[in-house]
């Protein structure tokens, strides 16, 4: 169902996302609001003041299949990707989380050691989550912004390329543990919390290839610009 | 356990190789087992049969010892395990893979098994008996240095059996292995107590 071809700005922006359903996470994370009839997405871009190849950048690598390349691109907007990115936390962490466990808790309701300790390892791995999202905003994004401004800091974001974890394998890991292993009640509710387990690991994937395959490269060169 | 399909056994004692023989075959079943009579041609039955292991008992193994057999038959993969009847070859015994003695009991030579195969190409998905028993006192919140203590294993071994089992159930963090653990019944919660909250 999913066409997988690379859009330019000249392309409907409804096709995008009829075509590509997961595109309207990246839709809201760039602000952009429903509703854009017939307009492309240059148009549609250009109306809600975000800058259009950056937004064909992040569209492009999540359609992209495989692992994704280095796409360091100078003319790309790197306010633009980390207002994107700061969008996505805080839908991950305010939104999609507390979903996901409210689900959980309703999916597994008689209170046995399973839910227990699966609830258990779901909070831990929100807290994982949360530290991480944290450390970029309070020193990733800062640092884009002063790189922006000319103004230097300690910082070098190849310290945050070592400490880069894949937190979307852990989820994984609690989807594959509940496939295999868990015998309790498994009706409509436990089917849907598991297939929502299964796309936000999927959004959390392409959310992390934004960070290292598009504003890493970036922020590479500002550094090497201001060195 | 796949490295323990055929066993090579020097022991001359009738008695003590048919105990050997019936509690190899509980371990494992399909079990093959061959009897070296005589210990001179020993290295030539090794050449020839390519056992995984050799069972050999140092009293009657005419003083060879597991590096000369390894080297001169090119089998430095053939795992050495003394068969000690009596405790004055213990000395001797150290320099085997492993040593099992008549006293141990069947749980007891079953994990001194289980402990030599890991390094193995073995691509079984199920835990064996140790790695669940290491799995328990990990959820438990033991740390290698104490699993080891407890299992008179080395560190080194722990570390091993841990990898193995992460690679087994592709699972990668204490708190999956506890999810794990207490869906498979190997711990309940109240074993595991308050080891891992907001951990």
């Amino acid at each position: 169902m999913t066409a997988k071809k690379t859009y330019s700005g000249k392309d409907s922006m409804a096709a995008l996302v009829s075509e590509n359903i997961n595109m309207l996470f990246v839709l809201s994370r760039f602000g952009i609001p429903m509703g854009f009839g017939e307009s492309t997405i240059d148009e549609v871009c250009g109306q809600n003041g975000v800058d259009t190849p950056t937004f064909l950048a992040v569209v492009n690598l999540n359609l992209q299949d495989g692992p994704a390349k280095n796409l360091s691109d100078p003319s790309l907007k790197p306010e633009a990707i980390t207002e994107y990115l700061h969008n996505a936390h805080e839908y991950f962490l305010q939104y999609r989380f507390p979903i996901i466990k409210e689900r959980l808790k309703e999916a597994m309701n008689e209170k046995t050691d399973v839910s227990v300790v699966v609830l258990r390892f779901f909070d831990e791995y929100i807290a994982e989550v949360k530290k991480h999202m944290s450390y970029e905003e309070k020193n990733v994004f800062p640092h884009v912004r002063n790189l922006l401004q000319g103004k230097s800091d300690n910082y070098q974001i190849s310290v945050f390329s070592k400490r880069h974890d894949q937190i979307e394998s852990r989820l994984n890991e609690l989807r594959d543990i509940l496939i295999k292993y868990y015998k309790g009640a498994t009706g409509h509710a436990f089917n849907a919390v598991l297939f929502d387990i299964f796309t936000c690991a999927e959004d959390l994937r392409e959310h992390n290839e934004v960070e290292d395959a598009l504003l890493v490269p970036l922020i590479e060169q500002l550094e090497k610009q201001a060195r | 356990m796949k490295r323990f399909l055929k066993c090579m056994i020097v022991e001359s004692s009738d008695l003590l190789y048919a105990g050997l023989v019936a509690m190899l075959g509980q371990i494992r079943a399909g079990i093959q087992v061959v009897r070296v009579q005589d210990i001179s041609r020993l290295k030539e039955q090794v050449k020839q049969e390519h056992p995984d292991v050799l069972f050999l008992n140092p009293l009657c193994g005419g003083g060879e010892t597991p590096s000369k057999i390894k080297a001169t038959t090119d089998r430095p993969d053939l795992l050495c395990v003394a068969f000690l009847s009596d405790l004055s070859s213990l000395s001797v015994a150290a320099e085997y893979d492993a040593q099992i003695g008549i006293y141990d009991s069947f749980e007891q030579i079953r994990d001194k098994m289980e402990d030599l195969s890991p390094k193995g190409e073995e691509e079984e998905k199920a835990l064996s008996q140790r790695e669940k028993e290491i799995v328990t006192y990990v959820v438990k919140g033991l740390t290698n240095k104490q699993i080891a203590d407890k299992l008179f294993l080395s560190q080194h071994t722990v570390v091993t059996h841990r990898r193995n089992i992460a690679s087994k159930l592709n699972i990668h963090s204490s708190a999956g292995l506890t999810v794990y653990a207490i869906a498979s019944k190997l711990v309940r919660l109240e074993d595991i107590g308050g080891g891992m909250k907001g951990a």
